[in-house]
């Protein structure tokens, strides 16, 4: 559904806006049947699939308030006739209806059996005065073969001169990508001509050759492209927003600027309410006073702020309160951080805030960074579009070095930013609007899981031990804020589970203690108790030991062999093992496997194994470097965490002393 | 009925980002308060429950009352207590509607852990779609959220409801995931009106009078049924009560006692429904035509409304219980479970083979034959009745009834299933089969192992290097193949190459698939044949002169289903089986074997795994089978499985020693 989220009554157009053409309605007439299209039995394209799109098109007016969206579908295989299914999006009657809903399904023969049936409508929501539905229908006597025809019409309430009332939407969309491929499809849009009202398109992802044309008369303009792909869904892919084509009509009642301009105006804007906000002295003085020591040194003052801040209650990450609820509680919005300070309660952007007016308060050079998150979207500058950047955090200057910083995310400890805002651009606060960072990128070194074990070797082959897991920086942080809801058995089930999963062996696992779940800045240990029966196996008179103990810790996320995306890996990191073996006295080590020191732009590899007067001593650290790799990489990465995998599966060979 | 897929779940996640928006939305009011049965409630101690329960349940209580003109109405109170974070989600109630069980008033309170009172009122609840799998139905739900969600909360809601119109049956679940500290169920009759009730997985309990025609059942410190893998449906363990009330003064309430009577109101519903028309007749004779037996007619019928009726599901009001007109459903070519039944026994009966309307549930063990009531079953298949002549060697689901004769069960809904199987949720279940004067509960038959198989032959070849060449070939029958078909038949040509690919990846490190093929994808009769090639890296690791190798290569059977020793139920799996591989390994030049591990060979009551490994020349041999006999592994077994499991796993993960011959 195009996205008709900021609908609102507006009263700033002079001029009303006639309705001056016949309401927008679906034509009768479909596309013509070719002989080839009714013979076809595949995807050339893609072959194999169960359905594609013949035709597609999207037909949106603005103006009139209307879009007909019509659909051609090929059906080739049995599963293919889901899609004769059709449920058409929620809406809310009061800003848009769909109707005129028209089918046919054509057989392979060309006979046409026309949908003639129900267009069933329900009520999926309701409440509070709103009320969302929904319409769906099913097309008849579809079978491997078919092609099917849809069209339908979506209406929405137009602007009305009898009472001044006009809708303005701040921008239209085109979902050009579909989950089937599509072999042509046709888009149109004819934007609203209120005079005083601007607009301007922008697109990613539009494929070589397709053809984008305006009308100089009507201003419409039409975008028709074949053989586009279907969405493809992979791990470790860039939001899906934008590997997919989409075209996007930005309306503006002022003359929409140029982005270096739009920035600019924008950047200043939010200087003047974000330092409006963070303009309390007289509390802040106050709240300082309370915080910091005058003996503190400068590292502690910002240290003890920052834990001040993060130690207030975040509403970004806990459960709505109803109104209800908000005023039992006598919760109300902040307006500055005075109030946040009062209340010791906001959300990450009013904490984050607080923490820079603080910190400012104590003298450092502190200010806000406006970031576009890395897991939903990528900033485009191009956009006039100033709800890209939808988070805050905070940046203090030590040293002449930026330190970003984030006491609005819970258990974030100091001096790491949440994965999402590494590696992206980001508008300082600043009067001199637009003035553009790049975030760094997360340093390997910051984050990490540590694994030690101390195990034994029992007489009938199972393993029994202590293993001790230390979780530092963003590790530290995700699963400490995974964790913050649950109650004790929650966290300890989850602990155990987590253990589990790393372990290539069904094992006994107990979670003996955990040394702090509700502190940021101290790493989070974990020890445990832990039995693996089983865990050696024989061959005559040898024993096989698995060298690696957490060998599921190490498995090839991509097990694929195409790829179509880039990868997108999260954060960097170090994981690193050391596992001691005691074996019985009856073995002696017959062979180990060899080390291995690899060194690449990806990541770093070292396993060496020892043994140590019966002890073997097993130490693997891995480093992730990459971040982002070109999908052209992808069969070499592949290759790379596949013979990780399988370093993993190696084995000690013990043999009988005599 | 039994849903398939949904269409309407796409839209999940924006509906429920409408329910959130609009639940948040409940405005303040001065002065909420609780009533004083929830209050005393909330002062109750309470008892000891296990560390997992999420929360309690303090009170749930059911009134039903039927007024002297037949109409129903039912209130309900629900008190609990958030014990874990995990438990909020009791503050939510949503309460299921049509337009024939509007919802008179609905309540709602909370007591918060420091005391705060809070009370929600009926515009203070939302409604809803359920989302529902169907294309379209009219349900209705009403969603209220109480305030104060959180660990150590008391929460409580009342509801009062219509009951659908000449429904004088109904069921009473006391047992569900949570513990329930007390549960009652209140009958209010006129006079002269009568009942009858059966308990369920639960000692039989006799009412007390409460005066008049009132009756009054409650049950105490109920224990909840968590959750287990592999576990049994769970509506076949929790305590419940199937109700009966009927009367000579009101024409529809009559008697459901016994299964008889249960099926004569399924016909009434459904008989009317089996009309043919021209187009259908026509269809009927260009499917039989040059058939000469009743089975290949059968055959081809059955085979037809399988799989060229598409599963959609439209039901509204008591559409949701009868099904559409045998006509429109072969027009449309499309229907749910009851209305592919109903043209299948319309069709089968224009090609004079008898056949009936059959109720089943999807979940084996729920139908409870000591507990007659409709509100058991939730699917619908097909009972026909065979000549006494036709060969039935092929048709595993037949069962020879001494009233009805020669019944074959087929379900013409899982269109993975092929020709004389069933899925297997209803195998060694009860169905019911509607005749025209009643019916019978028959037990349909578990299929026995060699039914469903899958077969693993390969050749491998060992390169020097530790790499592996392997050729393999998978024949797939009964549930083995419909698992697999389901899987490949879904995704399209590049999904079913990452299938087979993240199938080896199981078992390779480094592994390349080098060649596949599907055989009777589509053939549902037809066992399927899987076929492919691969090429594995480092298969075998090198130690010393020594090269260390699996034999099993591929496949794991091997669970730790029953390592949980808190474990309270039985374990269940879908189907009997064979599962066999035969594989045979090239060794590489300059190697010799050194030590081989020991066969195994591992029983249990319940099933049984033999594997063999030999050498001889430069090849290695492994073989192995496995066999479970019965799905259902009771829980004074689970030290037999456990053991049996185990007994697997050491094989599978037992390691050839491969030695370099001394030049």
């Amino acid at each position: 559904m195009n996205r008709l989220a900021s609908c609102f009554l507006s009263a700033c157009f002079a001029v009303l806006f006639l309705i001056s053409s016949p309401l927008a309605h679906p034509k009768d007439e479909w596309q013509p049947i070719t002989p080839e299209d009714l013979a076809l039995k595949d995807n050339p394209a893609v072959p194999g699939s169960k359905a594609m799109i013949l035709y597609r098109s999207i037909e949106r007016d603005d103006a009139m308030g209307s879009q007909i969206e019509y659909v051609r579908v090929k059906i080739f295989t049995e599963e293919g006739k889901q899609y004769a299914d059709v449920v058409l999006p929620p809406f809310d009657r009061s800003s848009f209806n769909i109707e005129s809903v028209r089918g046919r399904t054509i057989h392979p023969d060309g006979s046409i059996v026309p949908f003639s049936g129900q267009v069933y409508e329900k009520v999926v929501a309701q409440g509070h005065g709103l009320k969302y539905r929904a319409k769906a229908f099913t097309l008849p006597d579809v079978t491997p073969g078919s092609i099917l025809d849809y069209r339908f019409l979506i209406r929405w309430e137009s602007s009305d001169p009898a009472t001044n009332m006009y809708y303005y939407f701040s921008r239209s969309e085109w979902e050009v990508s579909h989950e089937l491929y599509q072999r042509s499809a046709h888009f149109k849009f004819q934007p609203m001509n209120h005079e005083g009202l601007w607009w301007v398109m922008r697109s990613i992802n539009i494929p070589l050759g397709a053809k984008i044309d305006q009308d100089k008369r009507t201003n419409a303009v039409t975008l028709d492209l074949a053989n586009l792909s279907g969405i493809e869904k992979e791990e470790y892919m860039p939001p899906e927003g934008e590997v997919q084509a989409r075209v996007v009509f930005f309306y503006d009642s002022a003359r929409i600027p140029q982005p270096d301009e739009y920035w600019k105006n924008f950047g200043k804007q939010w200087h003047g309410s974000a330092e409006g906000f963070m303009d309390k002295k007289g509390a802040v003085s106050r709240a300082l006073a309370s915080v910091v020591s005058a003996g503190d040194s400068a590292e502690i003052k910002l240290h003890k702020i920052y834990e001040h801040v993060q130690s207030f209650e975040n509403f970004t990450f806990e459960a709505a309160k109803s109104e209800k609820e908000a005023k039992a509680l006598k919760l109300r919005a902040n307006k500055n951080v005075e109030d946040v300070i009062n209340s010791k309660a906001g959300y990450r952007n009013d904490l984050n805030r607080t923490f820079v007016a603080l910190a400012r308060g104590a003298g450092f050079d502190a200010t806000l960074i406006r970031v576009t998150e890395r897991d939903s979207a990528i900033l485009h500058k191009e956009w006039p579009s100033s709800s890209q950047l939808d988070y805050e955090i905070a940046m203090v200057k030590r040293d002449g070095k930026s330190v970003y910083l984030d006491p609005g995310s819970p258990f974030c400890p100091f001096g790491i930013l949440p994965w999402e805002d590494t590696a992206v651009a980001g508008m300082q606060l600043d009067k001199n609007a637009p003035l553009w960072v790049e975030l760094p990128s997360p340093e390997p070194n910051d984050t990490g899981i540590k694994r030690v074990a101390k195990m034994k070797l029992e007489d009938d082959g199972s393993l029994t031990g202590e293993v001790e897991v230390t979780f530092v920086g963003e590790d530290a942080y995700r699963r400490r804020f995974l964790e913050r809801n649950e109650d004790e058995a929650g966290r300890k089930k989850d602990m155990q589970d987590l253990l589990q999963d790393w372990l290539s062996f069904k094992a006994d696992v107990e979670l003996v203690k955990v040394n702090e779940w509700k502190a940021a800045n101290v790493p989070l240990v974990a020890t445990y108790k832990l039995t693996v029966p089983g865990y050696a196996s024989q061959a005559g008179h040898r024993v096989l030991l698995p060298s690696t103990l957490f060998a599921g810790a190490y498995r090839n996320p991509f097990t694929g062999t195409k790829r179509v995306h880039p990868i997108c890996m999260e954060y960097t990191y170090d994981r690193s093992d050391d596992v001691r073996i005691s074996v019985p006295a009856m073995f002696q080590v017959e062979t180990l496997p060899k080390p291995v020191k690899q060194q690449n732009g990806v990541a770093d590899l070292s396993v060496e194994y020892a043994n140590e007067n019966g002890t073997l001593h097993l130490t693997r650290d891995f480093k992730l470097k990459g971040l982002f790799i070109d999908q052209k990489f992808y069969a070499a990465l592949r290759g790379y965490f596949q013979s990780i995998q399988a370093g993993t599966n190696e084995q000690a060979v013990l043999k009988m002393a005599n | 009925m039994n849903k398939l897929y949904s269409k309407w779940q796409i839209n999940t996640l924006l509906l429920a980002g409408f329910c959130c928006v609009l639940l948040s939305g409940t405005p303040a009011r001065a002065g909420d308060s609780v009533p004083d049965w929830f209050r005393q409630l909330a002062h109750t101690p309470l008892g000891t429950y296990p560390e997992e329960a999420d929360g309690v349940v303090l009170l749930d209580e059911q009134t039903l009352t039927v007024k002297e003109n037949g109409e129903i109405y039912e209130t309900h109170r629900m008190a609990k207590k958030i014990l874990r974070p995990s438990g909020k989600k009791f503050a939510y109630l949503d309460v299921h509607y049509d337009r024939d069980t509007k919802i008179q008033h609905i309540r709602g309170w909370s007591i918060a852990a420091g005391g705060q009172e809070y009370e929600l009122r009926d515009k203070d609840a939302v409604d809803s779609s359920p989302f529902a799998d169907a294309i379209y139905d009219d349900q209705r739900e009403k969603i209220m959220k109480v305030p104060a969600a959180d660990v150590g909360t008391f929460v409580a809601f009342e509801w009062e409801q219509h009951g659908r119109p000449y429904n004088f049956s109904t069921r009473w679940d006391f047992q569900r995931s949570t513990p329930v500290k007390m549960a009652r169920f209140t009958l209010n009759l006129p006079v002269g009106w009568e009942y009858q009730y059966r308990f369920g997985n639960w000692a039989e309990q006799k009412p007390q009078s409460v005066g008049g025609n009132s009756w009054q059942w409650e049950v105490h410190d109920v224990e909840g049924v968590t959750e287990e893998p592999n576990m049994p449906a769970s509506d076949s363990l929790a305590g419940m009560t199937a109700v009966s009330l009927y009367s000579t003064s009101i024409a529809q309430a009559a008697r459901l006692t016994n299964w008889g009577e249960v099926a004569g109101w399924a016909n009434s519903l459904n008989a009317s429904r089996r009309v043919s028309t021209p187009k259908l007749q026509a269809k009927v004779a260009e499917l039989t035509t040059g058939k000469t037996d009743t089975l290949s007619k059968i055959h081809a019928i059955a085979n037809y409304v399988q799989h060229n009726i598409r599963y959609v599901e439209i039901s509204v009001g008591i559409g949701g219980f009868q099904s559409h007109m045998a006509g429109d459903i072969f027009a449309n070519s499309y229907g749910d479970c009851k209305d592919k039944a109903t043209l299948l026994v319309t069709m089968l009966h224009e090609a004079g083979v008898d056949a009936y309307f059959t109720l089943v549930s999807s979940e084996r063990g729920v139908v409870n034959p000591a507990v007659p009531t409709p509100w058991t079953f939730n699917h619908a298949i097909v009972a026909i009745k065979l000549p006494a002549d036709v060969d039935t060697s092929a048709l595993y689901s037949t069962v020879d009834d001494p009233k009805l004769g020669k019944l074959f069960f087929f379900d013409p809904t899982y269109d993975k299933t092929g020709f004389g199987a069933l899925p297997p949720g209803e195998q060694n279940s009860y169905a019911l089969v509607v005749t025209g004067n009643g019916g019978e509960l028959i037990k349909m038959p578990l299929l026995s192992p060699p039914v469903n198989r899958l077969t693993r032959v390969a050749h491998m070849q060992l390169t020097p290097e530790g790499g592996l060449l392997g050729d393999v070939e998978e024949t797939r029958s009964g549930n083995e193949a419909t698992i697999m078909r389901e899987r490949l038949i879904a995704a399209d040509r590049d999904k079913r190459v990452k299938i087979i690919e993240q199938f080896l990846g199981e078992f390779f490190d480094r592994s390349q698939l080098t060649y596949a093929s599907i055989g009777n994808l589509d053939k549902y009769d037809e066992p399927l044949i899987l076929k492919y090639k691969f090429q594995a890296a480092d298969y075998a690791k090198s130690a010393g002169d020594l090269m260390l190798v699996r034999p099993r290569v591929l496949g794991n059977k091997a669970s730790p289903i029953a390592e949980d020793k808190k474990r309270k139920y039985a374990v269940t799996y879908d189907t009997t089986f064979i599962q066999s591989d035969a594989i045979d390994m090239k060794l590489p030049a300059g190697y010799t074997v050194d030590e081989l591990p020991p066969a195994a060979n591992v029983t249990a009551p319940f099933a049984e795994y033999k594997s063999k490994i030999e050498s001889k020349n430069d090849m290695l041999y492994y073989s192995r089978s496995y066999t479970l006999k019965d799905p259902l592994v009771p829980l004074d077994q689970m030290p037999a499985l456990r053991t049996f499991m185990r007994g697997i796993a050491n094989d599978e993960r037992n390691t050839a020693v491969l030695k370099k011959v001394q030049p």
